[in-house]
């Protein structure tokens, strides 16, 4: 696990953190999602050690991480631009990589390349950039650490390469116990994989919930009723986030459940009642414009 | 999942360095090949001693005393050392270290030793290939190798002073090019802050000796810190042809190896305490940003002041205000410009302008300490209890070459005498250094109350009115103190006869401190020979004669002080040689001994009539029935600044020519100056003797000239 207590971080006068608090649990994909600037590339430089916070600290598995070689072990970081050795080959950043992971995979790494279509001998430096990418992917899924630190990975990455590289991370979850660790500034990259997200905001976290949790506790529904005391009704008995109306349509979001729903429409009646599925954009933006934030900007990137 | 069987190389931390230097490895290979094999080669094939000497060659080209060698040192050590850590100066790379399951510090060690093995190894394979070229050439491989093993240890000391002071600029900057001047800084302060209060020393000190680089500033002091290698090591190579090379060659090697460890320990902790974020700010501690400026701005407002008041043609108290204009000027643009590089933003040059007056007001105490001397170096005489010995020689000194046993080699009489002579009269020592000194004052800073009494203003504003000499104080706790001083000419004797007429004095203004040492080493080599510079003849003798010879010269000396050499006309000169057939002063055992022969000399005199080598008639004037030219003509006169056109004489008058020939003394020829070449002894006119079968030069004593001359040499008689 990963436990992240009241970071704080400044560079001069700038406050990239905030007093961020935020817990990481084993055996999930863990989504940061926030605007440029929110803070997401200096947590995850502060929780793979490459930062010092200015105060709080950052435990994995129970070791502080900052120079710490025994916490940096478990871990893999991935930046948004990967840095290779000049005029080095992925073989070459293979043999650097298994002599400073122990548990580095040779093997699996030249399956995966071979996979993958990238050539083991050929110039990293001739690579496209989703190319060098996706090298940076195998090479932190051959290293064989526990966490892997991703920073924005995905943005990049063809739609095919992209689901390649989920259904890579969910067979290492599956298979090692892998527990991904992913920031992106657009919250459709994340949906479909994370099962934690958690918003950075100016430094903070805004929310930080399970996407299933989440997803069980927000409804949205598309209802015309027969009249307008109908609608009154049903209404009195909702909590509502956000209510848009077309005509005789009218589309709620409820901080309700599925049942709590369906009972308070019992009584009502309705030309239509249909319940819409709902994106995790419109979670967040129900969930926030509560506290205030219109975040329509944030993440939709 | 089918996994592949693929071919893994595990690397040490090291080898993955290595493999991630190559470009270095390469570019420092190539130059070593160039700069020590193949130029070590061409050395060899010109080397015509290697046969003799198989060690010399390699020692000579990249030994303890090889600038050449250090200077290659200091290129490999710059290279490594700039190229370790600007991994530092890029987030990219600074999140690809660091997120590694390494110790930061313990990369930190690994990247040095790495760098000190790439410049050991190339070198230490130089030096064997070098080593066996040698052997090649003139055989002694085993001598060879210990030479080469020992130069190669001397420079591995001073590699890493170099290298860990490019670690230190490396690990407190955020930019290569900030690296880059930093480590300037750090290698060349020390130089730069030395030579400038040398020359602001030289500028202002009217006592300043600027003797072959040796200078002290301070007065004494058994405090001596350095910082740069490259000072430390400048030094060394100069002072080493004086003093025995052990005795100065392991302070230079201790030095350099604290400096090594304490730059090894402030880069440690520097790369321990600076924040990764930092890459890419210019420099990473906020404090180092106040240092510089400060050393930056002081230094370089000191030479503003200095420079603009060169070009004020005012009085002395005027130029202070340009000088303060000079120092405000300099200072604002200093301080403007180091703003804008901290912060790389051309906006940022008004930031901490508070310091400027601070920095401004520094300068001014600097330049203005020394140039009202402050500290009392002018006027400073050491206590006498604080003085070990004293050695005294004139400025204007001819080149003397004498070599040693261990090579070392004195190229004036100013170095022979800091090398040997040892006055231990003190208090009569003193007593002529406060003279010189007070008249230094007065002549070079208008301080006329100090002038000594006794002495008038007007008898030094004329041409040759001082003797300008060089003082040495040896003090006790190891330290020496420089003076360049100006003595009257019409000095009391009786000041001067004590140190002047002293043995040790004697021993060393006449050469013959190491005569023997030097006879020793030559010895076999080449042959003994005496010239009697006067006449021309020159003969050979055998070892007896030079004893016998320098037996009666140094009883001669026994009478010998400031009054004798004064007054007494010089009838000739002696010069002993001893030459091989390549006659090489500086490296070989060759070497020549010249002395004055004083008319009081008797012992010398009367032994080189014995030998038959005294010529009575070149020292007396030809008799005048012989005579069938006599011509006066004046030479290099100055009058009232400027040098006059010559005049010449042709004497027919017989009876002028005998006027003449009664008040002629030989005319003096100058062997190495000391006070008793002072050309104030003689009037500026020269007489030339045409005889059947010779010719002959003189002149008068001061004072002493004929009347028949006196109207057609008028302008210059007393000049």
């Amino acid at each position: 696990m990963i436990e992240i207590k009241n970071i704080s971080k400044s560079y001069d006068d700038i406050s990239a953190l905030g007093n961020l608090t935020i817990n990481m649990r084993e055996g999930e994909v863990f989504g940061l999602v926030g605007t440029n600037g929110a803070g997401k590339s200096t947590l995850l430089r502060i929780m793979a050690g490459v930062l010092k916070a200015d105060c709080g600290e950052v435990i994995i598995d129970g070791e502080q991480v900052y120079d710490n070689p025994l916490a940096k072990e478990l871990l893999y970081m991935i930046p948004d631009d990967p840095y290779y050795f000049p005029n080095a080959t992925a073989n070459e950043m293979m043999n650097y990589y298994g002599s400073v992971y122990k548990n580095f995979d040779y093997d699996k790494f030249q399956y995966l390349l071979q996979n993958f279509n990238l050539s083991g001998n050929r110039k990293i430096a001739t690579f496209s950039k989703g190319m060098r990418k996706q090298l940076a992917i195998l090479l932190g899924i051959s290293s064989n650490t526990k966490y892997l630190f991703c920073d924005e990975t995905f943005d990049g990455l063809d739609p095919v390469m992209r689901q390649a590289a989920k259904m890579l991370f969910a067979r290492e979850m599956d298979e090692r116990g892998l527990t991904p660790i992913l920031t992106s500034h657009n919250l459709r990259e994340l949906e479909d994989i994370c099962d934690h997200v958690g918003l950075l905001h100016k430094g903070g976290v805004l929310l930080s919930k399970d996407l299933v949790d989440m997803k069980l506790n927000i409804q949205k529904v598309q209802v015309v009723y027969k009249s307008v005391e109908e609608q009154r009704k049903a209404e009195s008995t909702m909590n509502i986030l956000i209510h848009e109306q077309r005509g005789k349509v009218h589309v709620y979001t409820v901080r309700m459940s599925l049942a709590e729903l369906e009972i308070s429409f019992e009584h009502v009646e309705t030309l239509l009642f249909e319940s819409l599925p709902l994106t995790l954009e419109e979670i967040f933006i129900s969930e926030t414009e509560v506290v205030g934030y219109d975040i329509k900007n944030i993440i939709q990137g | 999942m089918t996994l592949k069987t693929s071919s893994k190389v595990k690397l040490s931390p090291q080898r993955a360095l290595i493999k991630n230097r190559t470009w270095l490895v390469s570019l420092l290979s190539l130059i070593a090949f160039i700069a020590y094999l193949i130029s070590y080669v061409l050395v060899l094939h010109n080397d015509t001693t290697i046969g003799s000497q198989p060690g010399a060659s390699i020692e000579n080209y990249m030994g303890l005393t090889s600038g050449y060698s250090y200077f290659v040192t200091t290129i490999f050590a710059v290279l490594i050392g700039l190229t370790s850590y600007n991994y530092l100066y890029k987030a990219k790379t600074v999140d690809f270290y660091l997120s590694q399951p390494v110790s930061k510090m313990k990369y930190f060690v690994q990247v040095y030793l790495n760098g000190l093995g790439i410049y050991s190894i190339i070198t230490g394979i130089s030096y064997v290939v070098m080593a066996l070229i040698g052997a090649s050439f003139a055989g002694g491989l085993k001598v060879i190798l210990l030479h080469g093993l020992i130069s190669y240890l001397g420079n591995l000391v001073y590699f890493l002073a170099i290298f860990s002071i490019c670690v230190l600029a490396q690990t407190i900057s955020g930019t290569n090019f900030i690296s880059v001047m930093m480590a300037l800084f750090l290698l060349l302060a020390e130089l730069v802050i030395r030579f400038t209060l040398g020359a602001m020393a030289s500028e202002y000190f009217a006592t300043f000796s600027d003797w072959n680089g040796r200078k002290s500033i301070l007065l004494t002091s058994s405090l001596d810190i350095v910082s740069s290698p490259i000072y430390n090591q400048l030094m060394m190579l100069q002072q080493v042809k004086l003093q025995e090379f052990h005795s100065i060659f392991i302070p230079c090697v201790i030095k350099n190896f604290l400096i090594a460890v304490v730059a090894f320990v402030l880069a440690f902790f520097a790369y321990k305490y600076r924040k990764e974020e930092y890459s890419g700010k210019p420099i990473v501690f906020r404090f180092v940003e106040t240092v510089l400026k400060v050393i930056v701005g002081v230094v370089a407002g000191i030479w503003g002041g200095y420079l603009m008041s060169l070009f004020w043609d005012g009085n002395y108290a005027t130029s202070n205000v340009v000088i303060v204009i000079g120092i405000i000027l300099t200072v604002v643009i200093i301080c403007a410009i180091a703003e804008i590089v901290f912060h790389l933003d051309v906006k940022a040059f008004k930031r901490k302008a508070w310091q400027m007056p601070i920095i401004a007001v520094v300068s001014m105490v600097v330049i203005f300490s020394i140039k009202y001397d402050v500290i009392g170096y002018d006027h400073y005489i050491p206590k006498e209890s604080d003085v070990e010995d004293c050695a005294i020689a004139l400025t204007y000194s001819g080149i003397t070459y004498v070599t040693e046993k261990n090579g070392t080699h004195t190229t004036s009489n100013g170095d022979y005498a800091e090398r040997y002579m040892h006055i231990d009269d003190v208090k009569s020592f003193e007593q002529i250094a406060k003279i010189g000194m007070d008249t230094s004052c007065a002549i070079e800073k208008g301080e006329w109350e100090y002038l000594p009494e006794g002495i008038s203003k007007e008898s030094l504003t004329s041409e040759n009115s001082v003797y300008t000499v060089e003082l040495i104080y040896r003090m006790k706790n190891g330290k020496n103190v420089y003076r360049t001083v100006n003595i009257p000419c019409d000095v009391s004797d009786d000041i001067m006869n004590p140190v002047i007429g002293s043995d040790e004095y004697k021993e060393a203004a006449f050469h013959l401190s190491n005569i023997e040492a030097l006879r020793a080493n030559a010895k076999g080599k080449g042959k003994d020979t005496l010239l009697i510079v006067d006449t021309g003849n020159m003969t050979s003798v055998s070892e007896s004669t030079i004893d016998e010879l320098i037996e009666c010269y140094r009883k001669d000396l026994k009478t010998y002080n400031f009054s004798v050499g004064k007054n007494e006309s010089i009838l000739g000169y002696i010069e002993y040689d001893n030459a091989t057939e390549n006659y090489d002063y500086l490296n070989s055992s060759d070497f020549t001994w010249t002395v004055p022969v004083f008319e009081s000399f008797s012992n010398t005199i009367a032994f080189l009539k014995e030998k038959g080598i005294y010529n009575e008639d070149a020292m007396d004037a030809p008799a005048i029935e012989n005579i069938n030219q006599m011509r006066v003509t004046t030479s290099n006169v100055m009058v009232d600044g400027s040098y006059i056109d010559e005049i010449s004489y042709d004497v027919l008058d017989e009876a002028e020519q005998l006027e003449i020939l009664e008040k002629i003394v030989p005319e003096n020829m100058s062997c190495g100056y000391d006070f008793w070449d002072s050309s104030n002894k003689y009037e500026p006119l020269e007489v030339y003797i045409e005889t059947k079968d010779n010719n002959y030069y003189f002149t008068f004593r001061t004072g002493n000239v004929p009347d028949c001359l006196k109207e057609p040499f008028a302008n210059v008689i007393g000049h």
